[in-house]
């Protein structure tokens, strides 16, 4: 046992030099966070106030039809609250695209509308939306767009339809007035489409609201993260000194004891001083999450008790990771890959509900998805013994396997 | 010269190689992407919806064909009674439920008409959020056909007169004109339409989280030489030479990480084709090797440069389009190497771009180097 506490604070001077660094590490990522949330959170109220995604139309839009449709979106649609539709030449779409000023550029052909009049449909509305690749926000679009196209190709039909009867009992000549009433009524009908449905909100009977779920995914992607943070720890580890220490009686399990705990303190360190500008923006009330409006920074130190354990299983993780690598430099890709992967599929960055069955599944058995299983539950009153002991068999496999990593290494050398 | 820059390459290839983890480093990328496409397969959305809808009502089952037929972000929970739509919600297990009326053809006439304003379909939300409003414009397009049928069908009986009409003359008048297909198409900056790729928003971001992972493989190179350099390894080689060395050590790394992307870009399905994805890779392994050589010259030594890793790691997965495409900050983004490749896939600009950002960034590393030798 001495030579455990002995060991460890020799290993906590050592963490404790690294500290001053990790502090301003820490305050980078605080900044880059925080100016995203306020960003993120200023959007919210431009869109709130009438900023809109803009999207560029390029093409002829001089077409009297085109332009009542287009007029139609931005005066009556539900849509006018959330979508621009700004008309300009083709390259300045392209340059305002490239700097990010607009969402997409729709391009609209000159024959649009002759072959919307005429049922063909074969000039196709072409558009490039601001993401290099396909994303969430192109595919997104793309149902936009088809939800879009049903409704005018829906509408075409119903028109067409009612012309070919008309035709055909040799009423031809009210095929002008009849066809303008009904594109009317079926305008009028679309622009009113939300009459479709009742929509009733039941609110939150479980689980959490989408910004405490991102809240607590950010703080889980940090902790998953900060062996990255702290690999400065694990240089220059000196393979002559586990050997040394062995021969003086402090054996694999007491050595990493002894730097565990050490590691921990860092870890620990990280977490308070990401926590405290947080904890201050909360009590000020700069930005609020649904369950703990109005209770201020009183809900967050419960948070943060509830995440003890996962602090004490990640650390474990990163501990065994660093251990079971080859040197640093395997040992940083291996905290990347890891905790990239593991938070990806544990829903840190989408909700898990977003993936397929399997892999929901998959990502609940990894560390990160038990560990986020069991502060979800924590916090929404539902704490389950199961998922606290998924934590800690977690946390005493990573700490017995790092304890067999490193008596296999002392014995190699 | 170049058998000599080819020996050290080949050494320097060896050396790295012969350490197992780093190869199990390498493989471990294709074998996450490989699984993460492999489990992509399934349904999945981006928000579930339960759904019961009244089997004997014939405009239900038109309606139910376009809902789950569909390839939809929304996944789809098909519920036995309203009962059971309601408790998915309540239970969490689904957003939103979506329940239609028994006598769901009759209101649609009625809505048609104008004549009573009854809702077609109940929906019961959790909670107001965006994949919600979606949902509801997916649903309004899922009623519509049925719903301008119905105008039709009204208009032609009351409006035109023509009562007398048959139900059959009027659905073939609608079947001889009906209007298929879609009015929009997505294409990339390079022509190439949306639907050539195919896969789905779980496997999107992995060519994000893949391109960000070969950038800190450049970081972890640069550690590699700076031990070495600590270490004495290059103490026979003058300092005006380092600069040299370590953008060797950097493109050896890399040169097996760029193999493990390309094949794990392959196996996770966003791989789009060779001759594209090797030059944008070979742009890209050259501009983060320029990249993490300045960050070495600015950082000096390995435990700064470690501990800058995960604050750059948190900017890259914030700015560079993986997950969200923020609009904001495009002069920081334009300092990471990932968010000129993610873009440079479908829009050959950015790879023109790349180059000239390696440039800058290689010209400013020699000045700084320069400085250095010269103050020394």
């Amino acid at each position: 046992m001495t030579n455990v506490s002995g060991y460890f604070f020799a290993q906590l001077k050592r963490a404790l030099k690294l500290a001053p660094a990790q502090f301003l590490a820490d305050f980078l990522i605080c900044v880059c966070a925080g100016v995203l949330v306020y960003l993120l959170v200023a959007q919210g109220a431009a869109e709130a106030g009438g900023t809109k995604y803009r999207i560029g139309m390029v093409g002829d839009l001089s077409d009297s039809y085109l332009g009542f449709g287009i007029a139609a979106l931005q005066e009556m649609d539900d849509s006018r609250f959330m979508i621009e539709l700004v008309g300009m030449p083709e390259e300045e779409a392209e340059d305002a695209l490239a700097r990010g000023e607009l969402y997409a550029v729709m391009r609209v052909p000159d024959d649009l509308m002759e072959a919307v009049v005429s049922g063909e449909n074969d000039s196709l509305i072409t558009y490039t939306a601001a993401e290099g690749q396909r994303g969430l926000g192109t595919m997104v679009m793309g149902e936009i767009t088809e939800i879009a196209s049903t409704l005018v190709t829906s509408s075409q039909s119903a028109i067409f339809a009612m012309q070919r009867v008309l035709l055909d009992r040799g009423r031809g000549e009210e095929l002008g007035r009849a066809t303008d009433r009904l594109n009317l009524s079926l305008i009028n009908l679309v622009l009113s489409r939300s009459g479709f449905g009742e929509v009733e909100i039941l609110g939150y009977a479980d689980g959490l609201s989408m910004e405490l779920y991102y809240f607590c995914s950010a703080f889980l992607l940090f902790l998953l993260l900060s062996g990255l943070l702290n690999c400065a720890f694990f240089v220059r580890r000196s393979t002559a000194l586990t050997q040394f220490l062995k021969a003086r009686g402090v054996g694999a399990s007491c050595q990493i004891a002894g730097e565990y705990l050490a590691y921990l303190c860092l870890v620990c360190m990280g977490l308070i001083s990401l926590s405290l500008p947080v904890a201050l923006l909360l009590e000020r009330g700069m930005f609020g999450i649904p369950e703990w409006e109005g209770m201020g920074a009183y809900p967050f130190w419960g948070f943060l008790r509830t995440l003890l354990p996962v602090i004490f299983m990640f650390a474990a993780l990163q501990f065994f990771l660093f251990e079971a690598a080859e040197g640093i430099v395997n040992g940083i890709l291996l905290q990347f890959l890891c905790g990239i992967g593991m938070g990806y599929l544990a829903g840190y960055f989408y909700p898990a509900a977003f993936f397929p069955e399997r892999m929901q599944t998959v990502g609940g058995i990894l560390p990160a998805g038990a560990a986020a299983r069991y502060v979800e539950e924590g916090l929404s009153g539902h704490a389950r013994a199961a998922s606290l002991v998924a934590v800690f068999a977690y946390f005493t496999l990573f700490f017995a396997l790092a304890v067999l990593a490193r008596k296999k290494r002392i014995g190699r050398e | 010269m170049t058998g000599n820059v080819f020996v050290k390459f080949w050494l320097m290839q060896k050396r790295l190689l012969k350490q197992k983890s780093f190869f199990f480093m390498m493989c471990l990328a294709p074998l996450l992407a490989a699984g993460v496409g492999r489990l992509s397969g399934e349904p999945a959305g981006i928000a579930a919806i339960a759904v019961y809808l009244p089997e004997e009502d014939a405009a239900a089952k038109e309606i139910a064909g376009r809902i789950f037929d569909d390839d939809s972000v929304l996944r789809y929970l098909p519920c036995e009674d309203e009962e059971e739509a309601r408790a998915c919600v309540e239970s969490g297990e689904a957003d939103a439920a979506w329940i239609f009326a028994q006598d769901m053809e009759e209101r649609l006439r009625e809505l048609a008409g104008k004549r009573r304003v009854r809702p077609v379909v109940t929906i019961l939300e959790r909670n107001d959020s965006v994949p919600l409003v979606l949902g509801r414009e997916i649903l309004t397009a899922a009623i519509y056909p049925a719903f301008s049928y119905a105008v039709y069908e009204g208009y032609v009986r009351e409006e035109l007169g023509m009562e007398e009409i048959t139900e059959e003359a009027l659905r073939a008048a609608y079947e001889q004109v009906a209007v298929e297909g879609s009015l929009f198409q997505m294409v990339y900056p390079d022509q190439v339409p949306g639907e050539a790729e195919d896969y789905s928003y779980v496997q999107a971001p992995l060519r994000g989280i893949l391109a960000i992972w070969l950038t800190f493989c450049g970081l972890a190179s640069a550690l590699w030489f700076m031990r070495d350099e600590e270490r004495g390894v290059y103490d026979r080689l003058p300092v005006t030479n380092r600069l040299y060395q370590s953008y060797m050590a950097c493109v050896v790394f890399l040169t097996d990480a760029s193999v493990a992307l390309l094949l794990a870009l392959k196996l996770s399905g966003v791989f789009t084709d060779w001759k594209r994805e090797l030059v944008s890779c070979v742009f890209f392994v050259l501009c983060v090797t320029a990249f993490v050589n300045l960050l070495v010259l600015l950082c000096r030594r390995p435990q700064r440069l470690g501990m800058a890793l995960l604050p750059l790691g948190v900017v890259m997965l914030a700015l560079c389009p993986v997950f969200v495409n923020l609009q904001y900050f495009r002069a920081v983004k334009m300092l990471l190497p990932p968010w000129y490749y993610l873009q440079s896939i479908h829009n050959v600009s950015y790879l023109y771009l790349m180059a000239a950002y390696t440039a800058v960034l290689v010209v400013f590393s020699l000045l700084l180097q320069r400085l250095r030798s010269h103050f020394r």
